[in-house]
């Protein structure tokens, strides 16, 4: 897609200040907690592929909360990770930022509503839905912003690719299948030059 | 013509008699109209040229390019996500071609409440007459009802429910059923086919890819926009300065109230961004024992309107049933539950029918405008709306038992099953709370609204703003309750009705 990568600079995926920032005291109470917490990325494992966005403890992060909510097999979470760093890495810088905050919470999260000494890659996959259903669930409404945002980042990370429409009989676009254009015919744009003939200031 | 903004390389300083802030419903027509009275047209913007060649049918590619904010723009509560085009032809463009004329009660209503005699139905009729004929409006027959629709249709029956087979503004549809991603085979009447190339055989130029700042006003009255280009040739936002003897600002009921207060333009009765409409849409899943490939064919090709109700003398109350459809990566982030059970209703995606129910809302949210940000919906269903999406729950519900539904999923973040008919209890139990459903919104309305009295309304019953000479509103911002139904119709009518306002009285807005 040619101008993919420009396209994708306007989506916000829920992600907005206004989804996490504005959302009363508990979106305050979050905000500072995300604002302490570690960034380091020393005690995740390493990625096979090269990221253009997400450290490895955001990869890490997005890779379980996406199979989990999405209820697939671990070992697509890589598959679906690289996606979604490939659509957040054209995402404006305000919005990169809460991304990585709503990871980071979400990561160290355990520690504030479970108080479990474990992060959330750390725990066991029932201890992560456990966890999560906790935020989906949750009567903060904050915390089911976060769960809203991560399903649908985990929904186009993995729902948008190709290969997971057979399973759910999804037959796909039409385009280059079916034999129908278009009868009309778009207006081709016009340079600078010619809007200033007719429009210049007199 | 449509300016190539990717030859602009410098600031930009344009002149006309009109400058038209938007190209959807609103900014279209008003362009058309008033280019083919002989008077010179600039329309600004804010969303691309597209055409029909980049309708790709992807999700992830077409949401962002197409929507604003891929699509995402939340409430500050996240009660609503609101859903606006943002291209060339405005939210016509991606829309479902629905044409539903603003109800006779509700125009009475608002003619008699708000002190607008001109707003009479039969008063708007020939302009409803004139922009039905321009985008080809008509009605669906019943062989192009696809499988989802009948399910609605045949529930209807069995209960004996109200309903018809709308009007739609699309012509030799192939049924692909994209019409949310915009249609690759230019079979709908959107704008982007109809008034806005019309609007440029007629001399006006269309300046996409520019976001207007501000009106620009001298002694009270308007004189002109300013803005930034959001893709030049050189990567710098360049400005674009257009001078005019009239604006018309129809930017949608989000962002013309934010042009609005950016602007700094009066405001005496504290009304810019207020009594903000969201009619919210959600939606009933069930699930069937056959196949409905629900994406497939023309979406939303009936309506119950049993549950709508509207007199003169109230802004009426209810809400439409119309089915709807959504691709793989919506259905995924709407549809309840979590884990193996979100996976297992996925694994169902081609046997779920879904009613999508649109309120007749009462709440009056508001906007949260700032000189430098962009506005924040501030919206939360209050308790008569909230009973009237319980009842729509359930009736969505019950119709599709009576269609032969297995089951029913309900819009709530987990995953709550009606397994048999008359099981609602569930519903009534868990009502409704803030983001719990999710609402989705596409016709936001009601933020710079229309009346005769100064002091409670921003414009007067022409579209002409009370406070600012020479400046008119032409968008769903307007109205002022919701419309009750979808608002193209009624947004077009009433441009159509403001520029022939502007071209009649061209010696006194143009002098």
């Amino acid at each position: 897609m040619p101008d993919e990568a420009s396209a994708l600079r306007a989506l916000q995926i829920d992600l907005s200040r206004r989804a996490l920032l504005r959302t009363g005291f508990g979106g305050v109470v979050l905000l500072a907690f995300g604002a302490v917490l570690p960034s380091g990325c020393q005690t995740y494992s390493p990625i096979a592929r090269p990221l253009k966005f997400l450290s490895r403890k955001e990869f890490a992060v997005v890779t379980r909360a996406a199979v989990r909510i999405l209820g697939l097999p671990d070992d697509r979470g890589d598959e679906i990770g690289g996606f979604i760093d490939t659509l957040l890495a054209d995402l404006p810088p305000t919005t990169q930022g809460q991304a990585r905050l709503m990871l980071r919470v979400v990561e160290h999260g355990t520690h504030l509503f479970d108080l479990k000494p474990k992060r959330f890659t750390r725990l066991s996959g029932a201890e992560q839905d456990a966890y999560l259903r906790g935020w989906m669930e949750s009567s903060l409404g904050a915390r089911r912003i976060v769960f809203r945002a991560l399903k649908t980042l985990a929904a186009l990370g993995y729902y948008a690719q190709p290969a997971s429409w057979e399973e759910i009989g999804y037959d796909g676009p039409w385009l280059g299948r079916v034999d129908a254009t278009s009868d009309f015919t778009h207006e081709e744009p016009v340079p600078l030059a010619t809007v200033r003939e007719r429009f210049a200031p007199r | 013509m449509i300016l190539d903004t990717g030859t602009v390389d410098s600031d930009v300083a344009l002149e006309s008699d009109v400058c038209v802030v938007g190209s959807g419903a609103g900014g279209a027509v008003v362009a058309r109209e008033v280019a083919e009275s002989g008077h010179s047209v600039v329309v600004v913007e804010d969303g691309p040229y597209v055409r029909s060649r980049d309708f790709v049918q992807r999700e992830e590619v077409m949401y962002p390019r197409i929507y604003r904010e891929g699509g995402t723009t939340a409430s500050a509560e996240y009660a609503v996500l609101v859903t606006q085009g943002r291209l060339v032809g405005g939210s016509t463009v991606p829309g479902f071609c629905l044409c539903i004329r603003p109800p006779r009660a509700i125009l009475a209503y608002w003619a008699r409440t708000f002190d607008l005699p001109g707003l009479a139905y039969e008063a708007l009729a020939p302009h409803l007459r004139r922009v039905e004929k321009q985008i080809g409006a008509r009605r669906i027959t019943p062989e192009q009802v696809n499988p989802n629709g009948g399910k609605l249709i045949l529930g209807c029956e069995e209960l004996g429910y109200r309903g018809y087979l709308p009007f739609h503004n699309r012509r030799a549809c192939l049924d692909s059923g994209y019409c949310a991603l915009g249609c690759t085979y230019d079979r709908k009447g959107d704008m982007l086919t109809t008034y806005v190339p019309a609007a440029s055989r007629a001399g006006a130029v269309i300046v996409p890819d520019c976001e207007v700042r501000t009106i620009a006003t001298r002694d009270g009255r308007a004189i002109g926009v300013d803005g930034l280009f959001n893709r030049t040739r050189t990567g710098e936002r360049h400005p674009l300065k257009v001078r005019s003897k009239v604006v018309v600002l129809a930017a949608g009921a989000v962002n013309s109230p934010r042009v609005w207060r950016q602007s700094r333009l009066p405001d005496p009765g504290d009304e810019v961004g207020r009594n903000l409409h969201l009619q919210p849409h959600v939606t009933v899943s069930a699930l069937y024992g056959e196949t409905i490939t629900g994406w497939r064919g023309i979406p939303q090709g009936y309506v119950v309107d049993e549950f709508l109700h509207l007199d003169e003398h109230s802004a009426g109350r209810g809400y439409l049933l119309i089915p709807t459809s959504a691709f793989p990566v919506t259905a995924a982030s709407v549809l309840p539950g979590y884990g193996a059970q979100h996976r297992e209703l996925m694994t169902l995606y081609p046997r779920l029918g879904t009613i999508g129910i649109f309120l007749h809302d009462h709440t009056r949210g508001r906007l949260e405008l700032s000189d430098d940000a962009p506005p924040t919906v501030s919206y939360r269903l209050g308790t008569m709306d909230s009973e009237q999406l319980v009842d729509a729950m359930v009736r969505a519900s019950d119709i599709s038992f009576a269609a032969g539904a297995e089951k029913v999923f309900l819009p709530y973040n987990d995953i709550v099953t009606i397994g048999h008919r008359g099981a609602y209890q569930a519903i009534h139990d868990r009502g409704v709370r803030p983001n719990d459903p999710l609402f989705l919104s596409f016709q936001p309305q009601g933020t710079l609204r229309m009346g005769g009295d100064p002091r409670h309304s921003v414009v007067d019953g022409i579209g002409e703003a009370h406070n600012v000479r020479n400046l008119f509103v032409a968008d769903a911002s307007v109205f002022p309750t919701s419309v009750a139904v979808p608002a193209q119709l009624a947004v077009m009518a009433l441009a159509t009705r403001t520029a022939q306002h502007i071209a009649a009285n061209a010696a006194h807005y143009f002098a």
